[in-house]
């Protein structure tokens, strides 16, 4: 699995050479950034945990991405704790999943590209003190983040249509790419939404619909969500900004490589990452500053592992805000089935969205909102194992008959919520549990809010209303409660005050001039919906401003 | 939602995941040198075949276990106009799972024929195993332990088995993706099914146009 295939790297640093900038994790902003630095210039590594595996690693073989964990972190060599609260005692459970290889998380997933409405960032003002959450503005705003939302669409490439959402917030610029061809899901949708008065949308999707920048478009093979593209259509940073890194001849791919600690000197300063190679060997890697992009559970568990007798806390934690007001976006999930052939399996799993109910009216007495899509994200193993209705048969000729009649006659409505951020719910270091390097494993801590379960139930009858109005002949419901997760947002949170939070508005932690932190812990709040375009789109703007510092010695 | 397999959390949203919850805590990285490319193992399997001089069979399995667990799994997924799990090659999958990527499992998997076994016995007492039932009273035996952690293992190895690559040995001749109506293929092309094709879409959708 581990293999560097790489032909000629375009530049090679020793750890005793101090570059620039290390990078912690070559995920979807880790990607951005080491492009974005590069290109300005500064001598950049980056240190990524993972593997470096090329499109010929990639295979239609579900095994080898849920049993084999090709592509995310390895429950055996990096096992985990959960527990519902503090008081409990956290029990083994592999909660948490992420990218871990070159290209990150930005591989796997399903490529879901919403940008943030203007609302997001202001929820503390708009819905004041929430008992129990802790709700605050971002210290930026949409517009702030705007150019760097279509700088993202148009350097990544993201196919959708500009407009056709009525609810979607402003934008400079068009879509670069036309959207994929509705599926037959999407048409259902219409059909439904139309019925209800809901306006559903093609799904901006980070999948290009035409050839682009030198990768060809999607073939529509379906295996998009868990599974690396063969095809280079997926934007992944592997496929995108990754390579360009590497032509400045300024950028070294370190794969392999699992930071441990980030090391700081008597002023409080960072003088690198001390990391293990893929042979274990502890190496020591000299930087003039580091930027931090391991996402929002890594990245909180990193800054805890580096506490020192001048951050007994934690690096960066002088405000205690380092592993907490950790959200997930939430949901609900409910199936249809279909008189006609669906084929859900056959192309992008998502081709059309909606955002009626973004923000909920005030008379449910709801926080937040979401949007929903239509779907068909199961695979072979995965649609026989749980994809049926969850009151029929689970085996014999009855079970066989439905997986056989519903395979290709079902779609899915999945919507995506908003969570509130709660001060209990954390990443934090297990006591006693190690990975399979000697190091605390990510202890989760998190219940949801009760505000989160009203609204996990309002989207559940949305979902079950669309799928009905669509024309399904039978729907059913799935649980409410989330067996894991793989939006990793809020646990480095930004804001003005020192005192609350861990980055400032350009993400450079408060307490160390030298450190910045890019990833979703860098979330205020999560959002309503799909988080990975706001992470690289606050990438891109990040680096913009650590590029500006370091060209004016502020750092 | 169905009932969760042993180390996955109860009632998830989309168990999905079952499958690499109850085999995944124990794998590692080491199965993929093990199986991949498949071709590894087979090449073992032949030598050790013509070392020994005969045909290839089980090697984490007895002849026994092979023979309780391909009864189950056939009733788990039974033939019907299209193979059913002993045809396409379960007992195989199975058989390269347990000795090769999660071998670990071998004793929750010994233990679930024990079970199997016990519970066939409690349904006729002078049975000489689940095996030598009759399918009725296979199924009856089944379903006294449906919702139990063993039945799952053995559930789950049988789906896992009937559908995966064939490369892991099961899903003969992809006839367990045939049986679905799923194709392995690199790239499709619109229409994708009923609803996207163009005069379909034209009369379910009249006010979209162009």
């Amino acid at each position: 699995m581990t293999r560097d295939v790489r032909q000629s790297p375009s530049v090679r640093y020793a750890p005793t050479d101090e570059v620039d900038f290390a990078i912690v994790g070559a995920g979807a902003a880790g990607g951005v950034v080491a492009r974005e630095l590069s290109r300005s210039g500064f001598r950049v590594l980056v240190l990524e945990q993972g593997p470096y595996l090329r499109e010929s690693d990639f295979k239609h073989d579900e095994l080898l991405v849920s049993e084999g964990h090709q592509l995310t972190n390895i429950p055996a060599l990096q096992p985990q704790t959960f527990r519902k609260t503090a008081a409990d005692k956290a029990e083994r459970r592999d909660y948490i999943i992420y990218g871990r290889m070159v290209g990150g998380g930005s591989v796997h997933f399903t490529a879901n590209y919403w940008r943030l409405h203007e609302e997001d960032f202001t929820e503390r003002t708009r819905y004041g003190s929430v008992p129990g959450a802790a709700l605050e503005d971002w210290p930026i705003r949409y517009a702030d983040l705007e150019p760097y939302y279509t700088r993202a669409e148009w350097e990544l490439g993201v196919s959708g249509l500009a407009g056709a959402n009525p609810f979607d917030p402003p934008r400079s610029r068009p879509y670069p790419l036309p959207p994929l061809p509705i599926k037959p899901s999407g048409v259902l949708m219409e059909i439904g939404a139309k019925k209800l008065g809901w306006h559903p949308a093609p799904s901006p999707m980070a999948v290009i619909s035409k050839p682009y920048r030198g990768r060809s478009a999607c073939q529509h093979c379906g295996f998009c969500e868990s599974f690396g593209c063969e095809w280079k259509a997926k934007s992944s940073t592997l496929a995108t900004m990754i390579p360009e890194a590497e032509r400045t001849g300024r950028c070294e791919i370190r794969p392999n490589s699992y930071v441990r600690r980030i090391q700081t000197d008597s002023r409080g300063r960072v003088t690198g990452v001390v990391y293990f190679d893929a042979q274990k060997r502890e190496i020591m890697q000299r930087a003039k500053a580091v930027v931090v992009c391991a996402n929002g559970a890594e990245t909180p568990r990193l800054l805890l592992m580096s506490a020192s007798n001048q951050f007994p806390n934690g690096l960066a934690n002088s405000s205690g805000a380092v592993g907490k007001y950790l959200t997930f976006n939430g949901g609900a999930f409910a199936g249809g089935l279909f008189e006609h052939e669906v084929n859900g399996h056959k192309s992008v799993q998502v081709s059309r969205y909606l955002q009626d109910h973004y923000r909920l009216d005030a008379k449910y007495g709801i926080v937040g909102g979401g949007g929903i899509d239509f779907r068909f994200d199961w695979y072979p193993i995965s649609f026989a194992s749980d994809a049926l209705p969850t009151d029929g048969p689970r085996w014999g000729t009855e079970f066989k008959r439905m997986v056989r009649e519903y395979y290709t006659r079902t779609a899915y409505a999945l919507a995506h919520t908003t969570q509130l951020p709660q001060e209990a719910s954390t990443i934090t270091l297990d006591p006693e549990l190690k990975d399979a390097w000697g190091l605390p494993a990510i202890r989760t801590t998190f219940t949801e809010h009760p505000n989160d379960m009203k609204l996990y139930q309002f989207f559940l009858e949305r979902n079950l209303e669309l799928l009905n109005a669509a024309g399904a002949t039978r729907t059913w419901a799935f649980s409410l409660d989330a067996p894991w997760q793989v939006h990793l947002l809020g646990t480095c949170r930004m804001g003005n005050d020192p005192k609350a939070s861990v980055v400032d508005k350009f993400h450079r932690a408060h307490d160390v001039p030298n450190l910045f932190i890019v990833d979703g812990s860098s979330f205020v709040t999560c959002g309503t919906g799909q988080p990975t375009m706001t992470i690289q789109a606050l990438a891109f703007r990040a680096a913009e401003h650590i590029a500006r510092f370091a060209r004016s010695h502020e750092i | 939602m169905r009932e969760s397999v042993s180390d996955s959390p109860p009632d998830p949203v989309r168990s999905r995941r079952d499958f690499i919850a109850l085999l995944g805590t124990t794998a590692s990285t080491a199965w993929l040198a093990t199986i991949w490319p498949p071709a590894i193992a087979d090449a073992r399997d032949a030598a050790q075949a013509a070392s020994h001089g005969q045909t290839p069979r089980y090697r984490a399995l007895t002849e026994q276990q092979a023979e309780d667990f391909g009864a189950a799994a056939d009733r788990i997924i039974p033939r019907d106009d299209v193979p059913g799990a002993r045809d396409v090659g379960v007992v195989f999958f199975a058989d390269h799972l347990l000795a090769t990527f999660a071998p670990t499992r071998k004793p929750a998997f010994d233990r679930a024929l024990v079970a199997l076994n016990q519970a066939a016995r409690k349904r006729v007492p002078n049975a000489t195993s689940f095996a030598s039932l009759p399918p009725i009273q296979q199924d009856e035996t089944l379903r006294s332990i449906e919702t139990t952690d063993e039945f799952n293992l053995l559930r789950t190895i049988t789906i896992g088995g009937y559908f995966s690559h064939p490369s892991h040995r099961g899903n003969r001749n992809e006839a367990g993706w045939k049986a679905i109506g799923f194709q392995d293929r690199m790239s499709w092309t619109p229409p994708f099914g009923y609803y996207d094709q163009p005069d379909v879409m034209a009369r379910l959708l009249p006010w979209m146009r162009g």
